[in-house]
């Protein structure tokens, strides 16, 4: 009797099981973001998002993905694609994102040229498969990473220091100058 | 020479930039993507002021220039105002790109019973049905102009 009920109980189990629907489609991670090219105009934010389809038959395709771009806490603006890749059942999908942000609006101070800066990135990625069916994943991420100058850059802010140096001992001989003419004139 | 150098130079410039537009242009318009960013920057008895940003994707291969700004914003169905623009917008080639919008509302006498409401429903932190009607107006390569339409409604969520 017992032996019954456990078969009953295991087939049952796996009735179920089969039954359940699994799949959608998750958001894995974003890697390999930098923001490169950094000059007092502008730089390129690059990054790899990666989505995984969890159906286990069911191909999926790109629809649309938008991801609005905050960096340290400014909104620099929205990523937009339309291209349709494909999203082949139970593996895993890369996205590129590229975006120009415009740096005047986020280092004010010309002197400024952080060596990490906070990104944030959030937004929504559409997949539709061959039916129309439709699966919205929403996705935020948020890293702080190492800014890579660019080596003309470098250069430039290596001048720009040499130069504000020689003012500066300029300006300090000039002074000392004064003082001693001063000093002369009232012995 | 040299004076029916130049001229012949400009045209050959322009009818280039013309003829890369045209083979350029791809079968779609720049089109809306979405609002975001609603939020009220000031509430005051005699005026209220709210910011949000619209997403556009400019799909050609030409940088572009807003030239004109025209949006009815609705609350809840309740006219607000028209939607301004104040800064200036960068339109890359090929890329979304942000306009910041700006209106501000005043009260009138007939407008206080649906404010009244649209005030409550923020207090109690309800969500606001947002309508936008209106269109942009681009220039692409300085002097073809291209209009964009949009219709849109998005839910404001006053606890956010």
């Amino acid at each position: 009797m017992s032996r019954i009920f456990l078969l009953f109980g295991l087939s049952l189990s796996l009735l179920l099981g089969c039954n359940r629907s699994e799949g959608g489609i998750d958001f894995i991670s974003i890697h390999q973001l930098e923001l490169s090219g950094l000059t007092k105009k502008s730089s390129t934010l690059q990054a790899v998002l990666t989505f995984k389809n969890k159906f286990k038959s069911e191909d999926y395709k790109l629809k649309n993905l938008d991801a609005d771009i905050t960096i340290e806490g400014v909104d620099v603006g929205t990523f937009y694609t339309k291209q349709t890749l494909a999203v082949k059942a139970n593996s895993e999908v890369n996205i590129p994102l590229s975006y120009a942000v415009d740096n005047a609006r986020l280092f004010q101070d010309e002197s400024e040229s952080p060596s990490s800066i906070l990104i944030k990135i959030k937004g929504n990625a559409v997949f539709n498969n061959v039916q129309g069916d439709e699966q919205q994943v929403s996705f935020n991420h948020q890293e702080t990473i190492s800014v890579v100058v660019s080596k003309r850059q470098q250069r430039k802010e290596r001048r720009s220091e040499a130069k504000k140096e020689r003012r500066e001992s300029q300006l300090d001989k000039a002074k000392k100058k004064l003082q001693e003419r001063a000093k002369a004139e009232k012995q | 020479m040299k004076t029916r150098f130049i001229p012949c130079l400009i045209a050959l410039l322009m009818a280039t930039q013309l003829g890369n537009y045209t083979q350029a242009k791809p079968q779609e318009d720049p089109y809306y993507v979405k609002m975001k960013g609603f939020k009220i920057v000031s509430v005051g008895l005699k005026k209220i002021e709210f910011a949000t940003t619209a997403v556009f994707y400019n799909t050609y291969n030409n940088k572009a220039k807003l030239t004109e700004v025209d949006i009815d914003v609705y609350a809840d169905d309740q006219y607000l105002g028209k939607a301004i623009n104040q800064e200036e917008v960068k339109i890359p080639k090929n890329s979304a790109f942000d306009i910041p919008l700006y209106f501000a509302v005043t009260p009138s006498a007939n407008m206080i019973k649906s404010f009244t409401q649209v005030g409550t429903k923020i207090t109690l932190g309800k969500k606001i049905k947002m309508r936008y009607i209106g269109y942009i107006k681009l220039k692409v390569i300085g002097f073809i102009p291209v209009k964009v339409k949009i219709d849109d409604v998005s839910y404001y969520d006053t606890r956010n």
